[in-house]
C-alpha cells in the first residue's frame, strides 16, 4: 500500500512538472509562403522521372531574430494531380488537371511551431510518387535526395541568398539544428536523408528524425540521431506497421549511441488523417483523400476498436492531429530547442487526452541505461546481459522467437504479419529478422522469471526506473479476451529485503490488444516503467535481483523485451 | 528567332533518344503497346478497390531492360493488367500475383483504373490460373481466371 501511494505520488509530481503542453501556439506571429523552381527541376539519381523543387515555409513574421532552427517535413505517396473530383497519378499534371497539394496537409503543425521561433519547410514529392514503384527501393533514395536537394537552397537563402526570397533569410537559418518528419513513405525517406547527410559529411545538422506512420522497405537503420517513431493502431495502409522496425533495429546497433530512440502507439487512429489533404471532409480535402481503415480494409467498418460501429474507439480527424501535433511538436521543440518534454517520449506523462503508448529506449550511456536483460540469443535464457544468473519456475514456454536464427521467425506463426508488427517481412529485405522477443506463458500464480545482478552492477540508485518492454499475446488462450494482464516487479537487496510494485499501478501497457477484423488485434511491446521510488523499502544501491512474479492473474503469456534500469 | 532554333534542336534531340535508346526501362514497357492474349469479362466489380477483370499482353522487346539498375535481355515480356478502381495511391505497393507467384511490384496507370505489373518469365502464366491483387496481407481474386487463349 505504501509502495502504491509512493507511485501515484510520482506521477503526481511528474504530471505537474511536465503539465506544459507542446502544442499550445508560442508567442510569435507566423508568416507562410511558398516557392517552386518548377514540376521537373531536380532528378533525384537513377529515377526515372523528374521531381518538383516546391515547398511551403512557416516562419516567425519578420525574422525578429534568429538564427532559428529548420524543420523538414515529407508526404508519403498519395495520388498526385485532380480534376474535379477525380484523382490521377501522373507527372507533371497535364492539362486541365492540377497539382495535389499533399505538402500542405501539415501546416497546422507548421503553424504552431513557427510561432515558437522555428522555419518549418514542408516539400512537395509528387514527382516521386507518380514513379517511385518503378525503381527497387520504391523511391527511399529518391526522397532522401530530394530533401537534401532543399537544404542545399536553404543553405543558399541563409548565405548568399536567392530567388524567391532575395537576402530575406540571410544569416536566419541554423542549420546546424535540422529536424524531419516524414509521412508514410516519406517516413522512410527522412530516416534515408539522414543516412545520405552522414555519408555527405553531414553537412547539415541532422539532430531529431521523426517518421510518422512510415514504411520501412528496406531497413535503413538510424542512430546517433534522436529519432521517434509514430504508429497509428488503426493504420489501413501500412497495417503491419512495420516502421516499429525502425525503433527496434536501433536499439542495440551502436554501442555507446548517446541518442534516445521512442515508438509512439497512438490507439485508434488511422494513417491518413494526420495529413488534412488526404482527410476526407476537412477544410482543404483533395480528390483521393480516404478514410484508410474503412477504406482499405476488407470488413474493417465493423471492427469494435478501429471501425464506425457503436462504442469504437477511433478518433476523430481533430483528435487525430491533436495527437500528431502534441507529439511531433513536443519532439522537435524537445530534442532541438532544448525545452523539456521528454516525459510525453518517456510514457511517463501522455501529452493528449488519446491513449498513447510508448516505446523508449534510453541513451547507452552509463549514466542513462543499464541494461538488465536484452533477450537477444538463448544464452540470455539462462545468463543475463550483466553477467547475472537467470531463473525462472513455471513458465511455459520459455524461449525466444522473432529474432535472429536459429530462433523461429515469428512469434505468433499463425497469426498475420499485420498482426504482429516486430517480425513483419520487409518488402526489399525480406529476409532481415524482426525483434527477439522472450515468449513467457503460466498456469500458476507462483510462476516468476529473476534476473541477478552480479557484484558491480547493484548500485541502481542513479536511475529512476526499472523498465521493460511487453505485450499481451492474444494469440495465447490463456489470456482472457478482453481483460488485461498483471504482474508485481520485485527487487531485492543484499540483505534479502523485497519490495515490489503492481504493473497496472504504474502502466496500462499489459492491455489486451483490441480489435477482431483482419489486422487487429496485434501485439506490440510497449514499454513499462516502474519507478524506482516505488521501492522504497530496500537499498537501491545494493540491489541483487529483478524479478517478475506472475502472482495477479491465475495464468496467461506475454512476449517480453529489453528489461533495463533507464533515466 | 533563338526560340525558335533551341524548339527545333530539343524535338531532333527527342526524336534520336526514342529511336536510338539502347535500352527500355520498366515504365517503358508499362506504356509500350502490347499484343493481348488473354483477358477476361468479368464487369461486376468485386473487392474494396472493385476489381473487375484482367488483360494478359505480350510485349516484343526491341532492346535490353534495365531492371533495379541490372540488363536483363529478353525477347519478350508479359504484362498483365486488373482492371476496376479507381484504384488508391497508396503507402503499401500492390503486388499481383498469378497462381499464387508474386509478380514485380504493381503500378497504377494515369487516371488509376488498371494496375499493372511486368514478368520476363511467362511460366506461371497458366490457364485456369488465379489472378489476385493484394497490399501485404489484403488480397482480392479477379472473378476471371487466367486464359491465355481469350482475346
Amino acid at each position: 500500500m505504501k509502495n502504491r501511494i509512493l507511485i501515484a505520488s510520482f506521477l503526481f509530481v511528474a504530471a505537474v512538472a511536465f503539465a506544459a503542453d507542446p502544442s499550445a501556439p508560442g508567442p510569435l506571429a507566423v508568416s507562410r509562403e511558398e516557392y517552386t523552381f518548377g514540376d521537373t527541376a531536380f532528378f533525384p539519381t537513377n529515377f526515372p522521372g523528374p521531381v518538383e523543387v516546391t515547398a511551403s515555409v512557416h516562419f516567425p513574421t519578420g525574422l525578429p531574430g534568429g538564427p532559428y532552427p529548420l524543420i523538414v517535413f515529407l508526404h508519403g505517396r498519395h495520388a498526385t494531380c485532380f480534376v474535379g473530383g477525380a484523382a490521377f497519378l501522373e507527372w507533371p499534371c497535364v492539362s486541365p488537371r492540377l497539382p495535389i497539394p499533399s505538402y500542405q496537409g501539415y501546416d497546422y503543425i507548421s503553424q504552431v511551431l513557427a510561432s515558437h521561433g522555428y522555419i518549418i519547410v514542408s516539400i512537395s514529392a509528387n514527382g516521386i510518387n507518380a514513379r517511385d514503384n518503378f525503381v527497387f527501393d520504391l523511391g527511399a533514395n529518391a526522397r532522401a535526395e530530394l530533401i537534401q536537394h532543399h537544404l542545399d537552397l536553404w543553405n543558399q537563402f541563409n548565405t548568399a541568398g536567392g530567388a524567391p526570397f532575395g537576402t530575406r533569410f540571410v544569416g536566419k537559418v541554423d542549420l546546424t539544428r535540422v529536424g524531419t518528419m516524414g509521412h508514410s513513405r516519406g517516413g522512410e525517406g527522412v530516416v534515408r536523408h539522414f543516412l545520405l547527410n552522414v555519408s555527405a559529411g553531414s553537412p547539415y545538422g541532422v539532430r531529431a528524425v521523426y517518421p510518422l506512420a512510415p514504411v520501412d522497405f528496406n531497413r535503413s537503420v538510424a542512430n546517433n540521431v534522436s529519432l521517434a517513431v509514430m504508429l497509428p493502431y488503426c493504420d489501413g495502409d501500412v497495417a503491419d506497421l512495420q516502421g516499429v522496425h525502425f525503433y527496434d533495429d536501433a536499439r542495440y546497433r551502436v554501442a555507446g549511441d548517446p541518442t534516445a530512440k521512442h515508438n509512439v502507439l497512438v490507439m485508434g487512429a488511422n494513417h491518413n488523417f494526420f495529413n488534412t489533404v488526404w482527410t476526407p471532409g476537412s477544410s482543404n480535402s483533395f480528390p483521393g483523400a480516404a478514410d484508410d481503415w474503412n477504406a482499405f480494409v476488407p470488413g474493417g467498418r465493423s471492427d469494435p476498436h478501429c471501425g464506425v460501429v457503436k462504442g469504437n474507439q477511433r478518433l476523430t480527424p481533430e483528435q487525430q492531429r491533436a495527437v500528431g501535433l502534441a507529439y511531433i511538436a513536443g519532439f522537435f521543440r524537445n530534442y532541438i530547442g532544448g525545452e523539456d518534454f521528454a516525459a510525453q517520449f518517456t510514457g511517463d506523462v501522455r501529452a493528449t487526452p488519446s491513449q498513447t503508448f510508448v516505446m523508449y529506449q534510453a541513451p547507452d550511456l552509463l549514466t542513462t541505461r543499464r541494461d538488465v536483460n536484452r533477450l537477444l540469443t538463448a544464452a540470455d535464457l539462462s545468463t543475463d546481459t550483466l553477467g547475472g544468473d537467470v531463473t525462472q519456475s513455471g513458465i511455459t514456454p520459455y524461449e525466444l522467437c522473432g529474432g535472429e536464427a536459429p530462433q523461429p521467425r515469428f512469434c505468433l506463426p499463425f497469426e498475420r504479419n499485420s498482426r504482429q508488427p516486430h517480425t513483419t517481412p520487409s518488402a526489399r529485405s525480406r529476409t532481415t529478422r524482426g525483434l527477439s522477443q522472450l515468449q513467457a506463458g503460466w498456469t500458476s500464480t507462483a510462476a516468476f522469471i529473476e534476473n541477478d545482478l552480479p557484484r558491480g552492477t547493484r548500485d541502481v540508485s542513479a536511475f529512476h526506473v526499472l523498465q521493460f518492454r511487453a505485450s499481451v499475446n492474444f494469440a495465447d488462450l490463456r489470456n482472457p479476451v478482453g481483460l488485461p494482464q498483471n504482474l508485481d516487479v520485485v527487487l531485492t537487496d543484499r540483505r534479502n529485503r523485497s519490495a515490489s510494485v503492481r504493473v497496472s499501478d504504474v502502466s496500462g501497457a499489459l492491455y489486451y490488444p483490441p480489435g477482431e477484423v483482419i489486422h487487429v488485434p496485434k501485439v506490440l511491446l510497449n514499454t513499462i516503467r516502474v519507478p524506482l521510488t516505488g521501492f522504497g523499502a530496500i537499498d537501491l544501491t545494493d540491489v541483487v535481483s529483478v524479478r517478475f512474479n506472475f502472482d495477479r492473474t491465475g495464468s496467461g503469456a506475454l512476449l517480453i523485451s529489453d528489461i533495463a534500469f533507464a533515466n | 528567332m533563338r526560340v525558335a532554333r533551341m524548339t527545333l534542336i530539343t524535338v531532333i534531340l527527342s526524336v534520336v533518344v526514342a529511336y536510338g535508346q539502347s535500352f527500355l526501362t520498366l515504365e517503358d514497357l508499362m506504356n509500350m503497346p502490347g499484343q493481348t492474349i488473354g483477358k477476361g469479362s468479368n464487369t461486376n466489380p468485386v473487392g474494396q478497390f472493385g476489381v473487375k477483370s484482367y488483360h494478359l499482353e505480350e510485349l516484343t522487346l526491341t532492346a535490353p531492360v534495365i531492371v533495379d539498375g541490372q540488363t536483363i535481355n529478353a525477347q519478350k515480356a508479359w504484362r498483365i493488367s486488373i482492371t476496376g478502381g479507381p484504384f488508391p495511391v497508396r503507402a503499401q505497393g500492390a503486388t499481383i500475383s498469378v497462381g499464387g507467384v508474386d509478380l514485380r511490384t504493381a503500378v497504377e496507370n494515369g487516371d488509376l483504373s488498371e494496375v499493372a505489373a511486368i514478368t520476363f518469365d511467362d511460366s506461371m502464366l497458366r490457364n485456369g490460373a488465379t489472378i489476385t491483387l493484394s497490399y501485404a496481407d489484403d488480397g482480392t481474386n479477379v472473378p476471371d481466371k487466367l486464359n491465355r487463349g481469350n482475346n
